[in-house]
């Protein structure tokens, strides 16, 4: 390679390196474990103070709303943790009942998660559970109507 | 209807494997007629698709509540207009959707090109069609929307079932902007299908000239202009709609969506050193390789729910499909690429680092780094997770981190590298082109400073947008003045005629223009303040200059859904300013709330109301935002858009008239003066 050209590997390289080394150091700081109630538990006695974000059902009766505070319960069958909300976001339209819940924050030990930040999102258990007064029975699935081709046109 | 729309998919599906056949066989055995006729059928099935999505839609406007797809996505109360966007509410109806826009592309493709690029056409009409059976047959196995719903007793019988209603439309796609929103970004993502279609034609062809560069320039710019429309609409529609205060949360959907526009961008510039200069040819093909696989990528993510976010209304079985139709994308296309090498071969080398040449390399580097960031961090969860077995995920902090210098490095190009010589500027025809600019800019960047922008990034990120804006006024302004001492024409009518002679490099700069708008937007971000207190009627909240004040709360039961709102009273400095009506929705048919936040917008600052809930006590939880300089980036999304329509018209050519003949000769002296200063660059 001609010395004229190594300018033109030299310099996207210093820069490739620069945003390598930039964007290695923020992982390093800002990197979250996401895990699973019971994911959280089986890894307990090795966590220390790092930020994790835990996934689960919320159920259903344990929200309680209080200043500046939001408490309610997620599970994972049978595994259960309570959650201290005190993030600054307004809870999203989505948290209710059954709603599975992305709680982001660190676990203090015994059952007990503090999240600064809270995401939702609407399960499908629910939808089938309330249909808005449709009752569909939980077996119902959609077949393709392809068999009566031309017969309703 | 459904019937119909199941055989007019299952027809279009059969079209398009003939088109297909008709175009590789009519190839090979030189026959022209098979070859037309093959071109031909990719025209009937724009034709086939269309009836389906056209029964699709009557389904949901009759709500024929005995189709899965309807009374999945649409309820008897919602209103006629969300109805239609019901077709592109759910899954099926956007894949069909992203299939019906691709046909359309196709045909019109096939129809401007049928005299033209004989030797390529049938290649590009089976790339196209090859990406459109992809989509349909997802549409006719996989996804139907014309399915019907059907109950199953305990024996295993299944019956017909007609819903008495429909579970109803997400009631957060019940927006105007998220209407449109779906059907613009599409146009966008399919759209680079057609100049990866003539990328591969070419190279299957063996014609690797840059005639299917030239000829996809206007499709890739449509394709660019509806995609870059459908991420800011995208955002706005956060921002309106999602109530937490933003416009951009690198929500793994965004970033779908993001992704091939950055690729796309890279595209749009790096076609440029190819046109003037021969180089850069295999990068080219690389690179339209990857804005179409970002495309489809795009789609997966979107559809897929992979990654989970709070847009993917989508989780399903279909990613195994677009994992597959990805990889074989990847393979065939680079297998092709490989084996075409030796006619890529580069014209031109590299001279110096201050040239032009090198001012597009660094853009695309900058552009790839940009995609690859936003790539690692959106699929970090599910990397992670094949590798060490553990999720590991980033978030908006990190993002930022990464993104926001490479950011500022794109904006600071976006000065500099229209101004650059190709080949190489010397020093004084830099000092020529910048000492104007960067006096401003530094003079500007301290006043900022000593004003009280205290924020590192933010007076970079206002000194930068100073800078660019001067280059590109100066521009302008050196071109109108040279058209003005020669026509005698008066400054702005010289600058119309300047930008419509000339119309790609001045449409470019009024783009440029958009994105420094853009960036004094994000700026604004800086600056955020939030406060979240409770109210009763009659308290108040300060925030920054602002007072608000809790007039009256209500509830209302509308058609589709019940409504708790509160009026509140904008004050600032003491006068009043504006009514605000935040409410809280809650749709019956998915027993699903909502908040429809109030904003007052000005150029300055948007003022950003939620009314977040009602407290134990029984008081309003009032969420209250200052967001500043938020307009700027909706703005600068429409002068983009007006910069790329303006580069998308066809160069005004000199007449024979009198007035003409002088404007010629103003042209011609317009010209030198450009290559005169091309001359002293180099």
């Amino acid at each position: 390679m001609s010395r004229k050209q190594l300018k033109f590997i030299l310099g996207p390289s210093v820069i490739v390196l620069a945003l390598t080394w930039i964007g290695y150091s923020a992982f390093q700081e800002t990197r979250a474990y996401f895990q699973t109630v019971s994911e959280l538990y089986a890894m307990a006695d090795t966590l220390g103070n790092e930020r994790l974000k835990v996934v689960g059902e919320v159920v259903p009766g344990s929200i309680q709303k209080g200043a500046g505070q939001v408490d309610f319960v997620i599970s994972e069958g049978d595994q259960l943790l309570t959650v201290h909300y005190v993030g600054t976001d307004p809870l999203p339209d989505t948290f209710r009942d059954y709603a599975e819940a992305v709680v982001d924050g660190a676990y203090n030990g015994n059952g007990v998660f503090t999240a600064t930040k809270l995401q939702a999102k609407c399960a499908s258990k629910y939808e089938r559970e309330t249909e808005a007064g449709i009752v569909i029975p939980e077996t119902t699935q959609l077949v393709p109507s392809a068999p009566n081709i031309g017969s309703g046109l | 209807m459904a019937q119909l729309g199941q055989f007019a998919l299952a027809l279009a599906f059969t079209v398009t494997v003939y088109a297909i056949a008709a175009s590789l066989y009519g190839i090979r055995i030189k026959n022209d007629r098979l070859i037309a006729s093959g071109r031909n059928a990719g025209i009937g099935v724009f034709a086939s698709l269309t009836v389906a999505i056209a029964c699709l839609g009557y389904l949901f406007l009759v709500s024929d509540f005995s189709i899965g797809y309807i009374q999945g996505n649409s309820n008897r109360d919602l209103p006629l207009f969300y109805k239609i966007a019901g077709i592109w509410g759910g899954q099926e109806g956007s894949l069909l959707l992203w299939g019906w826009l691709l046909s359309f592309y196709a045909s019109l493709v096939f129809i401007q090109n049928r005299k033209r690029h004989t030797a390529m056409m049938p290649y590009v009409v089976a790339v196209l069609m090859a990406t459109s059976i992809f989509f349909t047959s997802l549409n006719l196995f996989v996804a139907n929307p014309f399915n019907e719903l059907v109950t199953v007793a305990g024996d295993g019988t299944m019956r017909a079932f007609t819903a008495a209603d429909g579970r109803g439309l997400n009631p957060l796609l019940q927006y105007f902007m998220m209407v449109i929103h779906p059907p613009i970004l599409y146009l966008g993502l399919v759209g680079f299908s057609v100049p990866f279609a003539f990328a591969m034609a070419a190279m299957a062809s063996r014609q690797l000239g840059d005639t299917w560069i030239r000829t996809t320039r206007r499709w890739t710019m449509i394709s660019w202009f509806f995609l870059g429309t459908g991420v800011v609409l995208g955002g706005a529609w956060a921002y309106v709609e999602l109530g937490w205060g933003g416009y951009w949360a690198w929500d793994p959907v965004e970033n779908a969506s993001l992704m091939p526009w950055l690729l796309g961008t890279a595209f749009l510039h790096s076609v440029m050193i190819q046109e003037k200069k021969g180089m850069m040819k295999v990068w080219n093909m690389v690179l339209v390789i990857l804005t179409y696989t970002a495309a489809i990528f795009g789609t997966f993510l979107t559809r897929s729910g992979i990654v989970s976010s709070v847009h993917a209304f989508a989780q399903s079985s279909i990613g195994g499909y677009f994992l597959a139709f990805i990889i074989l994308i990847v393979a065939g296309s680079f297998y092709l690429l490989f084996g075409r090498l030796s006619y890529l071969k580069t014209e031109n080398t590299m001279e110096s680092l201050v040239s032009r040449e090198s001012g597009f390399m660094l853009n695309n580097l900058l552009f790839v780094a940009a995609c690859f960031a936003v790539l690692f961090g959106t699929m970090l969860p599910v990397f992670s997770e094949w590798i060490q077995g553990v999720k590991v995920t980033v978030a908006t902090p990190w993002f930022n981190t990464i993104m926001i210098p490479i950011g500022l490095g794109l904006l600071f190009m976006t000065g500099v590298g229209p101004l650059l010589a190709w080949r190489r500027s010397s020093p004084s025809s830099l000092k020529r082109a910048f000492l104007f600019p960067v006096t401003v800019a530094l003079m500007g960047g301290i006043a900022l400073g000593i004003s009280g922008v205290d924020n590192a990034y933010a007076l970079i990120s206002l000194t930068l947008a100073i800078f660019v804006a001067m280059t590109i006024f100066q521009e302008f302004y050196k071109g109108a003045r040279a058209r003005r001492s020669t026509t005698g024409e008066g400054l702005i009518e010289a600058l119309i005629n300047l930008t419509l002679r000339n119309t790609r490099r001045y449409g470019g700069y009024i783009v440029h223009f958009g994105i420094v708008l853009i960036f004094i937007g994000f700026t604004g971000q800086a600056f955020t303040v939030e406060v979240q207190e409770e109210v009763d009627v009659g308290d108040t909240i300060t925030i920054g200059p602002y007072l608000l004040r809790a007039d009256n709360f209500g509830s209302q039961e509308m058609v589709n859904y019940d409504r708790t709102w509160a009026e509140v009273s904008l004050f600032k400095n003491g006068v009043q300013v504006a009514n605000m009506f935040p409410e809280i929705r809650f749709y019956r048919a998915l027993e699903q709330q909502t908040h429809e936040v109030s904003i007052r917008a000005t150029l300055q600052d948007d003022l950003y109301l939620v009314f977040a809930g009602v407290s134990e006590n029984n008081r309003a939880i009032m969420q209250v935002y200052r967001n500043p300089l938020v307009s700027w980036v909706w703005i600068g999304g429409f002068v983009i858009g007006l910069g790329t329509l303006i580069a998308l018209l066809p160069n005004k050519g000199p007449g024979t008239s009198r007035k003409e003949k002088k404007e010629k000769v103003a042209h011609q002296k317009e010209t030198d003066e450009t290559r005169k200063t091309e001359k002293v660059h180099a």
